[in-house]
Parts: structure tokens; sequence; C-alpha cells
């Protein structure tokens, strides 16, 4: 019955694997502030006897659910994985026990190991360390948008970015001086307004709105990128340049 | 010497450490000793069978039920709700003085959950962690941003904070989530008036440091070590107090075989540097998720005749931790539940006795729940009885630990639970006042379900909480005889808190079932899943012709 039912509802079609949605439920989704074991209550709703629409559950599972906890996870399963656990789920509907879904918890999983990362990139998000080109740049949905969108810049060999991350001048970081006689080196937010300034004196960026009435006062700055790239090694600072000349 | 300065003499010296609030409850846990106490006694054992509501304030999102506590200075009440909004509200009426809407990225995902539990305000500032791990601090007076400072993307560490912010000689000392996610931990402080990073103390130790050799191979960088609740100081030794939760992955610890520093434990901090001056772990090599994550209670107490200066702390394992706050030095230990079988005690040296560990690939019984012997609402310290009010939970579980491999801000849970009622009886909740020292229990309060919400404890002889159904009530702090309650329509999951506004006493509470527990509170109790949301605060007073 309930292999009939799946036959008819499961958009991922015959060949999706319960016995591995199983594996990926229990793993990413029935965990502590998520869903509950096997469908059960938890912080995440319930999700046994709910006889949810296939195509919802697919449409959650891959997109989530924006402005909740329940994230997409289209980028962080592979397609077949996604198959599998949206059968699971569904095959969850009729509630009671799955036959054949004990999973064997200790078996060695073949789940979607974390795909070969350049070892610049690692070393651009190396959560390791307070400071990271991470904290001011993004790229590729990582990272925070504080400097300049690498991804905009075009296209530069190694030694061209590496050139641009030693780089003594920098225009777009100026001196802000106030009325309270605080002065840091300060990044517009929006470009062509004074009102809010990424304040980068210290090792993370501090986005400060100038209180009305204190009129900041803008000069040419004396702030070097070179400053906070140093943190990294020069054997560092080349592989990040290769990872960004490779993209 | 005089009678009036022999009576303040006197009581300096019973209470060096004076945790009580007044007209004003200025910190998270009423003051930064954490004892959730306050001196007001207008409202009292006699009088509040009459205490009725004065005035409701509605956030209107009820998602993540309302877990603040309401901070109240100089007749302004500050309030945070879920999605990190914030609201000033008159303390006498209600009346919204301004709110906050902090402005999440488009694409943003909730890590862990949307609620928040309070604000600090100091220096003329409302600051805030928030559930894109950054901090803001708004401006007291009108709720306009001062500044904002991320302290790295929670895309990537799949981390947030929801915990009150701790201030301290002008720095705001902030704790993050992540313990249940391939993430390292650790506590950050700001100067609170620019915003500018000052110190990080990572909760597990880098390479080179004492205590990582603690963590086998890389397992440090996934290991987790959450400090999601909020600390506390003592101003005259400058310590900050952490409490550090559990290690990651959390049932499953082969791949991270040692102790686990600073998992599972109090940390003391150098408030000025960062500087770890002593620690003491609870929970070597936690596979539990037993997390050592709850207030750190400051008491001043004899031990064997002799004044020694406490740290209390409870323990999601369901024991309550007794250490000297001076050196970490242990003191006692004892439990606050019946069922705990995860252990079978501890030894007079502060050692786990009989580990009884969960196993890979097969159900075991175990108590308490991963909810915890006890939750993460607070308890709260009467000075006057030198009692410590606490609640437990004896819930069970089935759990299977399982093989995982960590993935950078992925969920890191290896294992899966199932909540199980405890042996031969209903899963069932209590309020507890204990000696703290001797673990000696002074009465106990039965709830048929658990109880989640935070005490408040008066020296009008009371103590303050509410249950899931929506009662908020009144014990009498002596006996716990249940003196007075009011439906408030929707569970507690929040922080009371009282105050006093031109000489008259109010009692607040948050009200709004929600939170992770409360969601899986349906696997023990099928009626649960109707029960209602909500987000509201209900303020209560004395009518007109009692007050003074």
């Amino acid at each position: 019955m309930i292999g009939l039912a799946l036959l008819l509802l499961a958009p991922a079609g015959p060949t999706a694997d319960l016995a591995r949605g199983a594996q990926v439920f229990a793993e990413s989704c029935a965990v502590g502030y998520c869903h509950g074991k096997e469908g059960a209550a938890n912080r995440g709703p319930r999700l046994r006897d709910r006889n949810f629409d296939a195509a919802y559950v697919m449409r959650v599972t891959r997109d989530g659910i924006a402005g909740t906890a329940m994230p997409g996870w289209k980028t962080r399963l592979p397609a077949t994985d996604l198959d599998a656990v949206v059968a699971y789920v569904l095959s969850l509907s009729g509630g009671g026990e799955v036959p054949g879904l004990s999973r064997p918890a200790t078996s060695e999983s073949p789940a979607a190991k974390p795909i070969a990362t350049h070892p610049g990139k690692l070393l651009f998000f190396d959560a390791t360390r307070i400071q990271r080109c991470g904290t001011c740049h993004e790229l590729d949905g990582r990272g925070v948008a504080v400097g300049p969108d690498l991804a905009k810049l075009g296209a530069r060999s190694a030694s061209d970015w590496l050139k641009a991350m030693r780089s003594p001048t920098t225009r777009s970081v100026e001196s802000v001086a106030l009325k309270n006689g605080a002065r840091f080196p300060g990044r517009a937010a929006s470009e062509g307004k004074q009102d809010r300034f990424y304040d980068l004196s210290g090792p993370l960026p501090v986005l400060r709105t100038i209180p009305p009435g204190q009129n900041a006062v803008i000069t040419p700055g004396n702030w070097r990128h070179e400053s906070v790239v140093s943190k990294y090694t020069e054997a560092e600072l080349k592989e990040i340049a290769a990872f960004l000349a490779h993209r | 010497m005089k009678p009036l300065l022999f009576a303040l003499f006197s009581a300096v010296l019973c209470f060096a450490e004076d945790g009580a609030t007044r007209d004003n409850w200025p910190d998270y846990g009423g003051t930064n000793a954490a004892w959730r106490y306050s001196a007001l006694d207008q409202v009292n054992k006699t009088n509040v069978k009459r205490l009725m509501p004065k005035w409701v304030f509605q956030t209107g999102d009820p998602d993540g039920g309302l877990q603040s506590t309401p901070l109240v200075i100089d007749g302004v009440i500050y309030l945070s709700s879920s999605r990190n909004r914030v609201y000033a509200l008159d303390a006498e009426t209600g009346r919204e003085l301004w709110q906050y809407r902090y402005e999440f990225p488009k694409d943003f995902v909730v890590s862990y959950g949307p609620w928040n539990r309070g604000v600090a305000v100091g220096g003329g500032a409302v600051i805030m962690g928030t559930l894109d791990n950054s901090v803001v601090a708004l401006d007291q007076k009108t709720g306009l941003e001062l500044w904002k400072v991320n302290i790295e993307d929670s895309r990537q560490c799949g981390c947030n904070i929801t915990g009150a912010p701790l201030l301290v000689n002008g720095k705001v000392i902030v704790g993050v989530t992540g313990g249940d996610s391939a993430h390292r931990g650790y506590i950050n402080a700001f100067d609170a008036k620019t915003g500018r990073h000052v110190w990080r103390f990572w909760t597990i130790p880098g390479p080179g440091d004492p205590g990582h050799d603690t963590w086998a191979g890389d397992s440090w960088k996934y290991g987790g070590g959450s400090t999601w609740m909020t600390g506390s100081f003592d101003a005259e030794l400058n310590l900050v107090y952490w409490p550090v939760g559990n290690p990651a992955a959390d049932f499953y610890g082969e791949s991270r075989r040692g102790d686990n520093l600073y998992t599972d434990s109090v940390v003391a901090l150098d408030a000025d540097t960062g500087k770890l001056r002593w620690y003491h772990q609870q929970i070597p090599h936690d596979v539990w998720d037993f997390d050592t994550a709850y207030e750190c209670v400051l008491v001043d107490l004899p031990v064997n005749g002799k004044p020694r200066k406490l740290l209390i702390n409870v323990n999601k394992g369901g024991y309550a931790f007794v250490v000297d706050r001076t050196n970490g030095e242990f003191v006692s230990a004892w439990p606050v539940v019946k069922h705990a079988n995860w252990i079978s005690g501890v030894s007079p040296k502060g050692e786990l006795l009989g580990r009884n560990e969960p196993e890979l690939g097969k159900s075991k019984f175990l108590c308490p729940s991963i909810g915890g012997g006890r939750s993460w609402n607070h308890g709260g310290f009467d000075p006057v009885r030198e009692w410590f009010i606490t609640t437990g939970i004896e819930w069970c579980q089935d759990v299977t630990a399982q093989k995982e491999e960590p993935t950078e801000g992925q969920v890191f849970f290896g294992g899966q639970m199932t909540m199980k009622h405890p042996p031969g009886e209903q899963a069932y909740g209590h309020l507890d006042a204990y000696e703290p020292v001797t673990g000696k229990r002074m009465w106990t309060y039965r709830s048929k379900y658990p109880l989640l919400a935070s005490v408040v404890v008066t020296a009008g002889g009371l103590v303050f909480t509410g249950d899931p159904e929506g009662y908020f009530f009144a014990l009498d702090s002596t006996t716990g005889e249940k003196l007075w309650s009011f439906q408030t329509g929707s569970g507690h999951r929040g922080s009371p808190v009282t105050y006093a506004v031109k000489g008259r006493q109010y009692v607040a509470t948050p009200s709004g079932w929600g939170s992770a527990l409360a969601g899986a509170f349906p696997q023990l109790w099928p009626e649960t899943e109707k029960f209602r949301g909500g987000s509201t605060l209900f303020v209560f007073g004395l009518p007109e012709e009692e007050r003074k």
C-alpha cells in the first residue's frame, strides 16, 4: 500500500532509495532543533500523518521556507539524496512504522562528502581567524558584503590579485571625522551617502550610523588593505590569489 | 557605632555579594550576580491574592514564543521578541515609546530558532545579539541604530545569538549558539560605545594553547562549545563567568576523543582581556548533549563554617555544581532530578561516576532527555533563607548514536532520540528550593507539565513563575504553597521580573508558548500540539486603594 502510494506520489520516481532517504533524514532533518525522529513533532513541525502534497514537499525541501528555520537543501544535498529524503518524508504520511526502514546507523555513510575545496578558498573563509577575507568580502553566497564585490571586478591573473591585495591606497575607504571628535577609517555603506559608514579601525567592521547633527567630515584616508591581509603569510596570500584567479 | 550604621555593616557582612534588584531590573539576571531576586516587598504573602493585571502588551509575532527577560530602568521597560524586535514601553501604562525591527538579508535562514532572550542597557544604548550573528546597539531614547557589527557570517558558521549580552565596565560581552553545529564556539567583547571588537575567548583551545590536546585530530575546529546563555560578573574579582555548552557531535564522541576542554565547563575570564583565569569542567567528554550552558549564580555562603565566594550552575544532566568562584575549586554537586541514569553520581572530588553512554547504532534508554533535567529557564536565589530555587524535569529518551562527519556550519548531532516517560511514571516537572551547598531540598512544587519559565524571588516572600498551560502563579517562598494564579492565555517560556515606579511595585511576565522544547512536548503529551502560541507581556499590580 505504502509502496504504491509512493509510486504514485513521489516525484523522485521508483528509483528513490527509501533507506537512503531515512539515513539522510536522520542526519540532516531529525536533529535537535529541527524535526523529530521519523517525523515526530519537535521544534520543526510533525511530518507523520500529514498527507502532504508531493510537489509541496519537494519544493520546501529544495528551496526552504524563507524567514523560517527551514533551509533549502538544493545546495546542501546531491540530487539523489534530495529525491530519497522527499520520498522518505512522503512515506511517513501514512504514519505507523515504515517497513524496512530501521536504518543501519553503523553503516559507513556514503553521504555527500564536502566538495573538494580550493585551499585558497578555505583560507579566504578560514574560521580559525577572527579577521579573514570573508569578514569584508562576500563571495559565492558566503562572507559579509562590506568591501567591493570581488566577482564584479572581472577576471584577473593571480599576480594581479596579489598586487591588488597589497594596494597602498584604497579609494573606497576614507577618513571620517565627527563633531564629537571621533575619527575612523570608513567606507560608506551606500555609495554617495554619508549617513552610515563601516568603521574599519578594529578587526571586525562596525556599521556606524552618523547621529543627526554630527555631519561627518570626509577626507582622503590612509587606511591600507595591506594592513588586513598581512595577517596571512606570503604563501597563504598566493593560495588566495590563485583561488580568485581560478574562479 | 550608630545603630543604623551597624545594621548596614552587618547586612554587608551577611551579603558581601548583593545581587538584589530594587526599583529597576537593570540586568538580564536581575543584577550581574544572576540572583533574579528583588528586595521589593510591597506585594507580599498577605496581599498577593489581590494582584490584578494593569496592562498588556502584544508583540504580534508568536513564532518561537516570548522567551525574553524584560529590563526595567527608570520607569521604562526594554523588551525584545522573536526576530530581534525591541520595544521600549512606559512601565506604568504600557504605552509604546519606540520599537525597532532588525533588518535581515533577503535570503536569510534562521539557525536554531527565531527567539531572543533579552537585551542589555547601559551608556545610553540598548544592545542586542542577532539571528545573523551580529551585535546591534540602539539609542536608548529613540531606538535608532547607533552601531552594528557582524561577528561572522551566520550562513558559514550555522550559528547565531539568542542570549542577552552582559555589560561589564563599558564592554558588551556576547555568547553564540552553534553547539549542535560543526562550529568552534567563542565569547566576544566589544566596546559598548563604538562597537569595536576588544577580545575573543575561544571555548576550544587552538593549536599551541593549553587544552588543545584534549581534542583528537581536527575535531577542535568543529567541536561546538557554544555559549548560548548569559554569563555573570564579579566586580571585586573583575571576573566574567561564562557557561560553555556541549561538544559536537552531541552523541557521537569517537572522532573527538579526549576531555574536550572547555566544553561543559564554567570559565572565569579577566573582564579586561578575556584571558582565562580558571575553569571547572563538569562533564569531560560529554556524549549526552548535557550542556553546562545555564546561568552562573554568584553567592557568598559558609562552607563548613568558613565563608566562601561560590558559584552555582545547574547543567542539562540535572546536576547542580557548586564551585569556589575565586579559583574554580569544586565544592559540591547534587541532583535536581530523581531520574538520572547517565551517571551513578558525582564523587566528593567532583568526578562523574558510572558513566552510561549512548551506543553506536543501538537504542539506549537514558534519563534525563536532552531536553534537560532542567531547561535554560533560570532559577533564583533567596538571600534571606539562603535557598536556591530551581526547576527539575523528570523525563527520559531512547537515544541512538550515529557516526557523522562534520561539514562546516551544518548540523552536527551524531544521533537521534525519542522522548520517553521515566520508568514507572508519567513525565512531569517540579520547582524546588534547596540549600545550595548541601543540596538539601526544602520544599517542592509539582507540575503536570515541565515548567519552562524562569522564576523571580521577592523579599515579599514570594516566588513567581508560569506554566505551559498559561497560568502565571505565586508560591510562598518558605513553603512552596501556591498563593495566587492568573490565566494569561498562552504558556510560559520567558522570564518574569518585578520593578517599581513612583513607589508602586509591579510584576511583569512574558506569556507565549514556543521554543524547541515546546515543539518536542507532543512526543510525550500529544495534546500539547494544540497549545496556543503567543507573545505578550502581562504586567500585574495591586488595586489602587491598596497602594501606599
